[in-house]
């Protein structure tokens, strides 16, 4: 019985030599990252900076010279959170469906059994090209449509599309087409096969893309304020560069039940759809 | 009267009779309910954000001061500056690579403990799933603003916040994973009297190693995209010149050269991380 055990053992493939390989190459590239950053130890502010945030996100209003509660969380005014999260959440509702609308064309003619494994290589392509340009260079680039939430809506829609038009390639590329040749049998029109064969299949997938990508985009929302695309970013960024504890405070006050409460509406919506 | 019984047949639908004289309930429809959902929101949407297509076209089509107005900037591109990029991608990718290893190895011990097959204590399990959510609503760049205050500018902040942001994701991912795993090798070694860590570790780490490496290629890949905005707040990288790039009107030529790096780098990275994925799925 040991013996048996011993042997299967003994003829377990050994990867010694590769494992060694890959843990010598992952070593070099640690040391040669390492030698990127220069470690100064914290800087004279960093205690405070750190000491001051717990302490005002635990309760806003710890200092009495600035009380930031009611002027800034509890208000519907345009400079306050609650707004600023509207805001923000608009910016990412809006600019995912743009995106994701022109991302069906898009998608469409990238997908292999549609356009052929050659043509679908210059969609590829231009949605890799999307999807590398950082959301800032759409938000400066926007900016002279028009300043502020419109700009973000723009740039949000226009970098949504790569990843989208990525996953809804995915979808196309999965279509049963055993229904389209089901519906031909029965003497359906081509009207009749994109709505009974083709769209019930694409529907929900794509919806739960979307869904997917705008919680992502809520999140690329709040720091485009910081190219001034609007949202809440300027105001958190802002207020953690001039130390203003309290604004910071509530600004994540409002910005993590809102995107905790996306994140688990979402995963139920997609759980549902697909 | 006529119309009304056909919107009516939009959203209630009436049954079927099929040929043999049975009923046929059709499916409850949904999609008209999301389409007026989808039509309100996006009112909302569009007065919120003062988005509007009129304006949209006709800036987007002034082409002196819309859009277009940047993009002719760029040219004619300014390709003798690569040399200044080649640094700075660097260390976009070091900072990626540093701060990919550091949250993963930090994921796996918090998806030891996030997962319900394996941590018993329903408080630990939530509170290291709480936290993980937490660290997740916030995007790299507010965490690369803070670790910019607390310590030097420098590539120094945006690997820490590279390293949380992966700790959060790839933490979660793994011990989602975890809890899908078949526990009966698992059971088998701690019947036998071994502590729990040390069954985990026979019997399950084969499995999850291969995933764990997975995951942590993927959060490498989303990674080196984000590390190239850290720059923006002064937390390292290529950001920093591309910042300088565009808003410096004298050196906007220069935003080209800049992208078409980070698109090879990012590509080149992508099809790396692709392929080992492949071979370890």
């Amino acid at each position: 019985m040991t013996e048996n055990v011993q042997k299967t053992l003994n003829q377990e493939p050994k990867h010694w030599i590769r494992n060694s390989l890959i843990l010598l190459f992952l070593i070099a590239m640690t040391w040669w990252s390492a030698s990127a950053i220069n470690f100064q130890g914290v800087n004279e502010q960093g205690t405070v900076v750190v000491r001051n945030i717990a302490r005002y996100f635990v309760w806003p209003d710890s200092n009495p010279d600035n009380p930031v509660l009611a002027k800034y969380l509890f208000s519907f005014e345009r400079f306050a959170i609650p707004y600023l999260m509207l805001e923000t959440i608009m910016i990412a509702f809006i600019g995912t469906l743009i995106g994701a609308i022109i991302s069906i064309p898009f998608a469409f003619l990238s997908s292999k059994n549609i356009v052929g494994e050659k043509r679908s290589l210059i969609g590829a392509t231009v949605i890799t090209m999307i999807r590398t340009v950082p959301i800032f260079i759409w938000g400066i680039v926007f900016i002279r449509v028009q300043g502020g939430p419109m700009a973000g809506v723009l740039a949000i829609a226009i970098s949504s599309i790569g990843m989208i038009s990525k996953l809804y390639i995915e979808v196309i590329e999965d279509i049963d087409k055993g229904i389209l040749e089901a519906l031909d049998s029965t003497g359906a029109t081509a009207l009749q096969k994109i709505r009974y064969g083709i769209l019930p299949q694409l529907t929900a997938n794509f919806l739960s893309v979307g869904i997917y990508r705008f919680e992502i985009n809520v999140r690329n929302a709040t720091i485009l304020g910081l190219v001034g695309a609007g949202g809440i970013g300027f105001t958190l960024i802002d207020a953690l560069g001039s130390f203003n504890f309290g604004i910071v405070a509530v600004a994540l006050w409002g910005i993590i039940p809102v995107v905790l409460i996306i994140e688990y509406v979402s995963t139920k919506l997609r759980a549902k759809l697909t | 009267m006529k119309r009304l019984a056909k919107l009516k047949e939009i959203f209630i639908p009436s049954p079927i009779i099929t040929g043999a004289g049975t009923e046929v309930l059709p499916p409850k429809p949904i999609l008209p309910y999301i389409l007026i959902g989808f039509t309100l929101m996006t009112f909302i949407a569009a007065q919120v954000t003062d988005f509007s297509l009129v304006v949209l076209f006709t800036r987007l089509f002034n082409f002196q001061l819309g859009p277009w107005g940047i993009v002719k900037r760029f040219f004619p591109v300014d390709w003798a500056y690569w040399t200044y990029v080649i640094d700075p991608i660097f260390e976009t990718v070091q900072m990626s690579f540093l701060g990919t290893l550091i949250g993963s190895l930090l994921a796996l011990p918090a998806a030891y403990l996030a997962s319900q097959n394996l941590t018993k204590n329903k408080w630990v399990v939530n509170g290291v799933r709480t936290l993980l959510a937490v660290l997740r609503t916030l995007p790299i760049l507010i965490y690369a603003v803070f670790f910019r205050l607390v310590f030097f500018l420098g590539a120094l902040p945006g690997t820490i916040a590279i390293a949380v942001f992966t700790f959060s994701i790839v933490a979660k991912m793994l011990y989602e994973r975890i809890e899908t795993l078949d526990m009966q090798a698992y059971h088998a070694i701690e019947s036998t009297g071994a502590t729990k860590l040390k069954s985990f570790l026979s019997a399950l780490m084969p499995e999850v190693r291969p995933i764990f490496y997975s995951l942590s290629l993927y959060a490498f890949e989303i990674n080196i995209r984000y590390a190239a905005i850290l720059g923006y707040v002064g937390a390292g990288g290529i950001g920093f010149i591309l910042d300088n790039a565009m808003k410096n009107l004298s050196h906007n030529d220069r935003t080209i050269v800049i992208l078409l790096f980070i698109f090879v780098t990012v590509v080149i990275i992508e099809n790396t991380s692709r392929l080992l994925r492949r071979r370890l799925a």
